[in-house]
């Protein structure tokens, strides 16, 4: 086991191990949008911004619960024994980061679900339900609660998503500690680029454009340092490093996750926020679908690794 | 080092495409400060009162021309290494004929609709889609005018090759013919300008 699990699982020895299609990349990438955005509902509603009849968080977390059941489909159908799922919930594994990952989206419902309920539409203001709600958003510590929580969960499930690939040590671009603060990055600043495209307060809009600038450049920074860390480790990491700088993911990931996800995005952006340009749907939809190809690269490049 | 750098091995196929995208991003750039990512701007100079589409091209023309001479001449860039289109007259004056209805129709050209996308244009966007669509049309019909899309062959020229004149003599001409022209779309411009 330790040998199929350090050495072998790899592309070049055991094909049939090299498993993970579009499900697993789409999956990071919904998981780490929906972390985000409850880390921005819950800032929200820490900021007392639910009262306001524009806010958006009227519609996140609907949206955030609609998400994660599609990035759980994708999961699912990517599972080799669909009905033995239920058995990862009859046992809590704390050095395995799967089961960390199955109870906190085991968690992320509710939580979502209750953050809605605090600005639950009127024509749903009905029966117990309508007054739960009430009760919720006339108490600041039910609110506080809330706001905590998801921001919490939230961030637990975009860094999760990281430390799901980085745990993985039989594969060298995946070794490393900082994919789950990058993944947790990449969530953040495309949740941000997603409410900035959906929020209609133009407020919300301008405070998610200039946080969304500080994501994408932190974002950066960390990039550039998980590559500094693969290149000046040992020879695996180093070839690793090289599938992205010369190998066969070099353009995917220069284009379509640097080049067009990220600097473009912050230099629009950066335009937008100062007034020497106008705000567009085109800069949001970049950043999210660059932080998209960057699971796609990440997973695939991650396949593709081995030890030397 | 000599160029062109990736037929010389400078760098990869992976690596030239991320040269490709930093030259294009600069060229979008450049064009959209150029004011060409607005269809109005572009289909002015169909109606002769604004030519700025054609000063900024063939001054591009022109710089790029002297440059690749230039660094040609220094031993920097084997000219011989440099890709050609090979040339199909008719089929190719039918294609610019096609390009340009196009351009006066919808406004743009494919680089300048995706200039007005970066912009943020919904129009640029319908031109290329509707751009996406007749590139999937043509390359459906293929099979079918295959006879008449290879018709005409002269093969991978150049004009001093073809005419058998000194590169250097045509060059000198390009860039004559260059002043002329921006000396005339000048006299053109203010002509059109009065009447407008």
């Amino acid at each position: 086991m330790t040998e199929l699990v350090l050495t072998r699982h790899n592309a070049m020895i055991d094909p049939l191990l090299h498993a993970w299609g579009w499900e697993i990349p789409v999956y990071l990438f919904l998981g780490g949008l929906i972390g985000g955005t409850m880390m921005i509902t819950g800032y929200i509603l820490l900021k007392g911004r639910h009262r306001e009849n524009s806010c958006v968080c009227s519609v996140l977390p609907l949206v955030g619960l609609a998400l994660l059941s599609v990035g759980m489909l994708a999961l699912f159908l990517d599972l080799e024994h669909k009905l033995y799922v239920w058995r990862l919930y009859t046992t809590f594994q704390f050095s395995s980061p799967m089961s960390w990952g199955a109870w906190i989206l085991l968690l992320v419902y509710p939580a979502l679900a209750v953050a809605w309920l605090v600005r639950l539409p009127a024509f749903l203001r009905v029966g117990q339900v309508g007054r739960l709600a009430d009760a919720l958003a006339e108490s600041p510590r039910a609110i506080w609660a809330i706001g905590y929580v998801n921001l919490a969960l939230g961030g637990m499930l975009g860094i999760y998503t990281g430390v799901l690939l980085s745990s993985l040590g039989s594969r060298p671009f995946w070794n490393s500690a900082l994919l789950g603060v990058l993944f947790l990055l990449s969530g953040l600043s495309a949740a941000a680029a997603f409410v900035h495209m959906i929020a209609w307060d133009r407020t919300e809009r301008e405070l998610l454009a200039r946080a969304d600038n500080i994501f994408i450049s932190l974002e950066l920074v960390t990039l550039m340092l998980f590559l500094t860390g693969l290149l000046t480790s040992g020879a695996s990491h180093q070839a690793a490093a090289a599938l992205v700088l010369g190998g066969p993911f070099t353009a995917v990931f220069w284009v379509g996750v640097v080049g067009l996800g990220l600097v473009i995005p912050l230099v629009l952006q950066s335009l937008a926020v100062t007034h020497r340009t106008l705000h567009s749907a085109i800069v949001p939809v970049m950043v999210i679908a660059g932080s998209l190809v960057l699971r796609f690269v990440f997973v695939y490049a991650g396949q593709y690794s081995h030890w030397l | 080092m000599m160029a062109p750098f990736f037929k010389f091995g400078l760098f990869g196929d992976e690596a030239s495409l991320v040269v490709a995208f930093v030259i294009g991003i600069g060229f979008g750039f450049f064009l959209e400060r150029a004011g060409f990512a607005s269809a109005r701007k572009l289909v002015s100079q169909f109606y002769l009162n604004d030519l700025a589409v054609f000063k900024v091209m063939f001054t591009a023309i022109v710089t790029a021309m002297l440059g690749v001479t230039y660094l040609s001449w220094m031993g920097v860039l084997d000219l011989s290494q440099v890709y050609l289109v090979p040339t199909f007259v008719v089929p190719q004056i039918v294609g610019g004929l096609v390009l340009g209805a196009g351009f006066v129709i919808g406004g743009y050209c494919p680089g300048t609709s995706a200039v007005s996308i970066a912009t943020g244009k919904l129009d640029g966007l319908l031109f290329a889609l509707g751009l996406l669509g007749g590139t999937l049309a043509f390359a459906e019909l293929l099979p079918h005018i295959q006879g008449f899309f290879s018709m005409t062959s002269i093969g991978t020229t150049t004009i001093p090759v073809y005419f058998n004149l000194p590169y250097g003599l045509v060059v000198f001409a390009v860039v004559l013919m260059a002043l002329g022209g921006f000396y005339g779309a000048g006299l053109i411009e203010r002509a059109f300008a009065k009447r407008a």
